[in-house]
């Protein structure tokens, strides 16, 4: 396409923001461990390491008054409002819009900082007990919505019984649920004291696990305003389920008409920053204003004005023309960056959690494929011959960092094993050669390898490859964006000097995440050995679950270790809190799949000023305008 | 000439069955379902199997068929997953900009196409004539976008005359109101057509002069710009309707990549992006109504021709 | 009508020429000389400088794209991303494109993709078509009818829509590219056939073979394929035309070769990414490149219309 429409290499996941660095379990550990980390912003200009850019410092004081604008674009629009959201509508864009107008009970980033910032947080950070089959959580006092009504207990529990509701009508009535998970994990939730919250679950998680993917989607709800199941109807009791259900229709119900959003009296009821004064049907494009009774900062500046795009061209157009105060640059017009800092814009850049990867079908059978990606030393091979240095300068302009591993050493976590920080299989074409000669294969470059040693012993291929064995291997790749090709075609490039025949084939990601997967399209096994679509965004405690797994909802390639599932049932069942490292880092070595630099998210804004964390957790999907004023400038 | 009509009406409506019969088949075989497309990655198989059974997309094909077919004809097109709308409203919101567009564009490239056809036929064989052809076949012979992407690069990135995106106006007026930004869109759209156009005006006009009525109308002594006027433009132009009738899939096209090039919020760019969310409502509706529009056309270009010649028979 | 070429409505003329047989009513009489292909060839390019233009574009660009390898040699095998995007300099006349491989050596090897597709897709395209059509146009009745309602679908479903559909299926190969880009474009010489068939069929020399009491096959291939010949020549020309610039407009949708293999189309859609970014030697001298060739091919397909139309209207 001539200007891409998706502009991200990995499909943001969905709403899953929060996640906890519990300080308080058990004790050790630490935050930005690896190298290259330590990101702290220390007030003056910061520079993080693997970070594009620099965080400016604030500029001035806050002064009142002011519009600060920013673009939705067509495809990632808001469009659903009430915090039960369905998959359908689920993203990261209707997950910032909701945030705006209703915040959930425990927030992540804290800046650039994949953790849960407690300051942002409704509640302290939960207390486990009981073996961990207990969780106890303090709320704040100090929130409070729009109609006087305090955040409390109750919010908490409503939202949880129409969640359950929600998904036994229909599983895909919440993105973000999965059997087993939240809320079938627990047993009882009950509310002893205004403020407090406890839940007992069926079985004890690792509490970090648990904290960051399943307490984190907890988005209170006004129990007093919205238990009803018509409008101007009497207000019912929530725990009972069949009540529970018909508010929830009524409410979903609600939620699709986005045209009355803006006028709704439901909808006005807020605890977030802000509160909705238009909303257009046709693009939803919107106004906010300041909420004055929001617990936390509230913002100084008049009116928070999305704006809508029928592309993500159009949207960095209008930041060329110097229209928006805040936007995303997206990769591609990296080149263009002088352009737009002569409009006055800063930039900066980083990570999100998250990895990317070209998978390796484990599956196939055709040609002894399976038995050939089985074998660790052809894998490592294939990783010596990636060149992560040229792909990061070449396809990402330098606005990327290097990743080995399903948790890298950039963005900074708790959780970077220490086999992040350098490449365990640097790119050496001489490297895979001696590796694939050394196990029996004939090495030809530019021509046809092949085995000229079977068995499996130490110096053979391995078993069940014969004699006369050759490597040909067709890897589809997304053709949104362009760098998903460069990495492939590079590594054809490299691959046929050892002599290794790779094709690879240009699909859309649709088609790629949704045929060539084993969890889903099993028939399809034998037409793919390796694809590249992208890679996935990580909750802040990065476990693998479900995509390295064997049996995993997005084990596309069907990798099947027992090692690994040790270590990833570890990750969420344990009390280690290490678990994640050691899963991480046996992966690193392990080559599931082949690890591809993790892409920088790249902001630009003017005009505007505020704290540096603010503008640095958009780099991290979040955010937190109420932080900023406008500077005119 | 009612019965003609008739018989051609109902060949229309088999040929749009067709279309709509084809185009729900491609969809399907290429992907039975955009369950994947709309609920992500991380959609678990009972979220995919929720949304299936909820939209129909477990039921056998053919039923998937008469649902679609029995849909259309109550005028419910369906609704956008992505967009969150109703097809119907989509389509009232963007159709205005793009026949906006499209009509601009064409009207502007007949006005030009018809006095520089004539003219080249008058002036057959010249140096003018040769220069014209050859600015024609070069226009002709570049691919859509490349003529939008020059202009782009010439006007809007370097010159600074024109601004490197049409008008993003949400109504008609407001496009209206800022006819600047609606320029280069404008020649970009003309400059394809006109080549065509001043091509076949001047073959229908190189026909018409070899014609014994013009001889006549020189012999009685009418001045050269009366005969080009009253009889000359006259019967070159009908065939102009014919033609345009029969560029309309063209124009769908051309409008296609012209309003993505642009990023101008038309049907095309709707489309566009439909394809990329696999949004399967707005495909199949823009591929109806396009086809619709096919079929109108050749209709409308076919009446035209028999007015050109009364003595064609129409079979 | 969808022509191969979105936004060129020129080849529309393909269709009015296919009716100009009947406007005029078949004629008992005179039979006009049957020049054979060759012929009209020669006497097209005789008369018709530009033909001779295009001819020698043609040839240029075929000892470019495959002799110009042997002369001026680059590595086509192995990119190197880290050397990517370098403009024009020392070792690399015309810098080096997205991957790292050189722009001239790539364009040289786009060419033959190029040149190959546009004839292997005008191929089948004719040879579909023109069976299609003959036999429509024999045989009459309500299956000449049904045929022509299934040509009529083929036109009215947007290239673009299937392409796109399909791409999302297949990949793209030179072999595939051509059958799909062939299969969407035999519709527009299956209706030419036809027309010159209805009108072929009621000339003297068949009625004669009837008499004579050849069966309906040997009609076919002895008298009438030989006689509709002359339209198709021109056809084809026009087809290797339109199927260079449909690559081009289907590489713009990502749907086009990919590493290993590259055609100019792709080269020039995958360049305009970098419009923004100035990246200049990635579109203009592929850009040039493609225009020229296609000009000469519609060059020479117009020089042997005007030969085809001159014989046919006595002008």
């Amino acid at each position: 396409m001539g200007r891409s429409i998706v502009r991200r290499v990995r499909l943001p996941f969905v709403a899953v923001l929060a996640g906890a660095l519990v300080l308080a379990a058990c004790g050790s550990s630490s935050s930005g461990g690896g190298k290259g980390g330590g990101g702290g912003n220390t007030g003056n200009t910061s520079t993080t390491a693997g970070a594009y850019g620099t965080l400016p410092a604030q500029v001035g004081t806050p002064k009142p008054g002011g519009t600060v604008s920013y673009g939705i674009e067509a495809g990632s629009q808001p469009t659903y409002i009430m915090p039960i959201t369905p998959g359908a509508d689920s993203s990261v864009y209707d997950a910032s819009f909701q945030y705006l107008l209703y915040r959930p009970l425990y927030w992540t980033p804290e800046g650039n900082r994949a953790i849960i910032d407690p300051d942002l947080s409704l509640a302290a950070l939960p207390v486990y007990s009981n073996g961990g089959k207990t969780i106890t959580i303090n709320m704040k006092q100090t929130y409070k919505w729009s109609d006087g009504k305090p955040v409390d207990a109750q919010d908490v529990l409503f939202w949880i019984d129409e969640l359950r509701a929600a998904v036994r009508e229909n599983p895909a009535n919440f993105g973000n649920y999965t059997k087993g998970n939240f809320p079938d994990n627990v047993v009882s939730a009950t509310a002893p004291s205004t403020y407090q919250v406890v839940l007992t679950l069926k079985r004890s998680y690792n509490p970090n696990w648990y904290t960051d993917t399943q307490l984190n989607i907890i988005s209170p709800l006004p129990s007093t305003a919205w238990n009803i199941a018509s409008t101007g109807g009497p207000h019912l009791d929530f725990t009972n389920p069949a009540n529970a259900k018909k508010i929830y229709d009524y409410l979903n119900a609600q939620s699709k008409k986005v045209a009355t959003y803006a006028t709704n009296p439901l909808w006005q009821v807020v605890d977030g920053p802000f509160k909705l004064t238009s909303f257009s049907a046709t693009t939803d494009a919107n106004t906010m204003v300041p909420n004055p009774t929001y617990g936390g900062q509230k913002p100084v500046f008049s009116t928070l004005k999305a704006e809508y795009f029928a592309s993500s061209t159009a949207e960095f157009n209008a930041m060329l023309a110097g229209k928006l105060s805040v936007g995303e640059v997206p990769a591609d017009d990296l080149p263009q960056l002088p352009r737009l800092k002569s409009q006055g814009y800063n930039v900066y850049g980083y990570p999100d959690l998250g990895f990317g990867y070209i998978v390796f079908n484990f599956k196939d059978t055709t040609d002894n494929w399976d038995k050939i990606v089985g074998q660790l030393y052809f894998r490592q091979a294939l990783a010596h011959l990636e060149d992560q240095a040229a792909i990061v300068h070449g396809a990402f302009h330098d606005a990327a960092a290097q990743d080995y591993g399903p948790v890298p050493a950039v963005p900074a976590t708790a959780y970077v094993p220490s086999n992040a920080a350098t490449n365990p299989y640097p790119f050496s074409v001489a490297d895979a050669s001696k590796l694939l000669s050394s196990h029996g294969w004939k090495v030809v470059p530019n021509g046809t390898t092949t085995c000229v040693s079977p068995g499996s012993g130490p110096t053979n291929c391995g078993a069940g490859i014969p004699a006369g064995q050759k490597i040909s291997i067709t890897i589809p790749y997304t053709n949104d964006p362009p760098v998903a090709g460069q990495e492939t075609t590079q590594l054809a490039s490299a691959a046929k000097q050892v002599g290794i025949n790779i094709t690879p084939v240009a699909k859309t990601f649709n088609y790629i995440v949704s045929q060539y997967a084993d969890p889903s399209a099993p028939q399809n096994d034998n037409k793919w050995q390796m694809e590249n679509f992208g890679g996935f965004s990580t909750d802040i405690y990065p476990t693998t679950d479900e995509i390295f797994n064997s049996g995993g909802s997005f084990n596309q390639g069907g990798y099947d270790s027992t090692e690994a599932n040790t270590l990833i049932k570890n990750s969420k069942f344990s009390s280690d809190p290490n678990a994640v490292e050691k899963e991480a880092s046996y992966l690193t070595q392990n080559l599931p799949a082949l690890f591809t630099p993790n892409e920088d998210r790249i902001y630009a804004w003017k005009g505007v000023s505020g704290p540096p964390d603010s503008f640095a957790n958009l780099t991290q999907f979040a955010f937190t305008p109420e932080f900023w004023f406008v500077t005119g400038k | 000439m009612i019965a003609y009509l008739l018989r051609r009406f109902l060949s229309a409506i088999i040929v749009i069955i067709g279309i709509m019969l084809v185009t729900f088949t491609m969809l399907h075989i290429i992907s039975p379902s955009p369950a994947r497309a709309v609920l992500g990655i991380k959609a678990s198989p009972a979220q995919i199997a929720g949304f299936n059974h909820a939209h129909g997309y477990d039921r056998p094909l053919p039923q998937q068929f008469l649902t679609y077919m029995n849909q259309t004809l109550h005028l419910n097109f369906g609704f956008s997953f992505k967009l969150n709308q109703s097809v119907t409203d989509l389509f009232k919101e963007n159709a205005g900009r793009s026949a906006l567009l499209s009509g601009v564009s064409v009207t502007i490239a007949v006005l030009i196409a018809v006095p520089l056809g004539i003219f080249q036929a008058v002036k057959r064989n010249s140096v003018a004539d040769y220069t014209l052809t050859a600015v024609s076949f070069t226009l002709y012979s570049m691919p859509i976008f490349f003529i939008s992407l020059v202009l782009i690069d010439i006007f809007a990135l370097h010159l600074h005359v024109f601004p490197f995106e049409a008008s993003q106006a949400t109504t008609v007026v407001g496009v209206l109101k800022n006819p600047r930004s609606m320029v280069l869109p404008v020649a970009s759209l003309v400059a394809l057509s006109v080549a065509g156009y001043s091509r076949y005006m001047r073959s229908s006009a190189l026909d018409n002069l070899a014609q014994d009525y013009i001889k006549v109308a020189r012999a009685k002594g009418l001045s050269e710009r009366a005969v080009l006027w009253r009889h000359l433009v006259r019967n070159s132009s009908l065939p102009m309707v014919t033609l345009i009738g029969l560029s309309i899939p063209d124009l769908l096209a051309g409008n296609l990549i012209t309003e993505q090039v642009f990023n101008y919020p038309g049907l095309g760019l709707l489309f566009f992006n439909s394809l990329g969310t696999e949004d399967y409502p707005i495909l199949l509706a823009y591929t109806l109504v396009g086809g619709i529009l096919v079929v109108l056309g050749n209709l409308i270009a076919d009446i035209a021709l028999t007015f050109t010649d009364p003595r064609i028979r129409l079979t | 009508m969808t022509s191969l070429i979105p936004g060129m409505p020129g080849h529309d003329r393909d269709r009015l020429t296919a009716l100009e047989p009947l406007l005029s009513p078949p004629d008992a009489g005179e039979v006009y000389e049957q020049g054979s292909g060759f012929k009209i060839t020669v006497k097209a390019f005789a008369e018709n400088r530009l033909a001779l233009v295009g001819i020698g574009i043609v040839v240029f660009f075929l000892f470019f794209c495959y002799l110009g390898p042997h002369v001026y040699h680059s590595n086509q095998i192995s990119g190197n991303l880290g050397a990517n995007d370098l403009r024009p300099g020392p070792g690399h006349p015309l810098g080096t494109d997205d991957n790292g491989f050189d722009e001239l050596g790539r364009i040289m090897k786009g060419g033959q993709a190029a040149l190959e597709i546009g004839l292997l897709t005008a191929m089948i395209a004719t040879v579909v078509g023109t069976l299609w059509g003959a036999v429509a146009g024999l045989v009459g009745g309500w299956l000449d009818g049904l045929l022509m309602r299934i040509v009529d679908v083929g036109l009215s479903i947007p290239t673009l829509f299937v392409v796109l559909i399909i791409s999302a299926r297949y990949s793209a190969t030179v072999l595939s590219l051509s059958i799909i880009l062939g299969l969407n474009a035999w519709f527009v010489p299956a209706r030419l056939v036809r027309g010159e068939v209805l009108t072929l069929r009621e000339r003297d020399f068949v009625s004669a073979a009837r008499a004579m009491g050849s069966s309906q096959t040997r009609q076919v291939l002895r008298h009438l394929i030989p006689n509709a010949l002359s339209v198709v020549i021109v056809n084809i020309t026009f087809q290797i035309a339109d199927a260079i610039l449909t690559v081009a407009f289907v590489g713009y949708l990502n749907f086009g070769l990919h590493f290993p293999q590259v055609d100019w189309g792709d080269q020039l859609s995958d360049g305009v990414n970098y419009l923004g970014d100035g990246y200049w030697w990635l579109i203009y001298p592929v850009g040039i490149c493609l225009i020229l060739t296609v000009m000469a091919f519609n060059f020479m397909g117009d020089a042997l219309r005007d030969a085809v139309d001159v014989r046919m209207r006595k002008r």
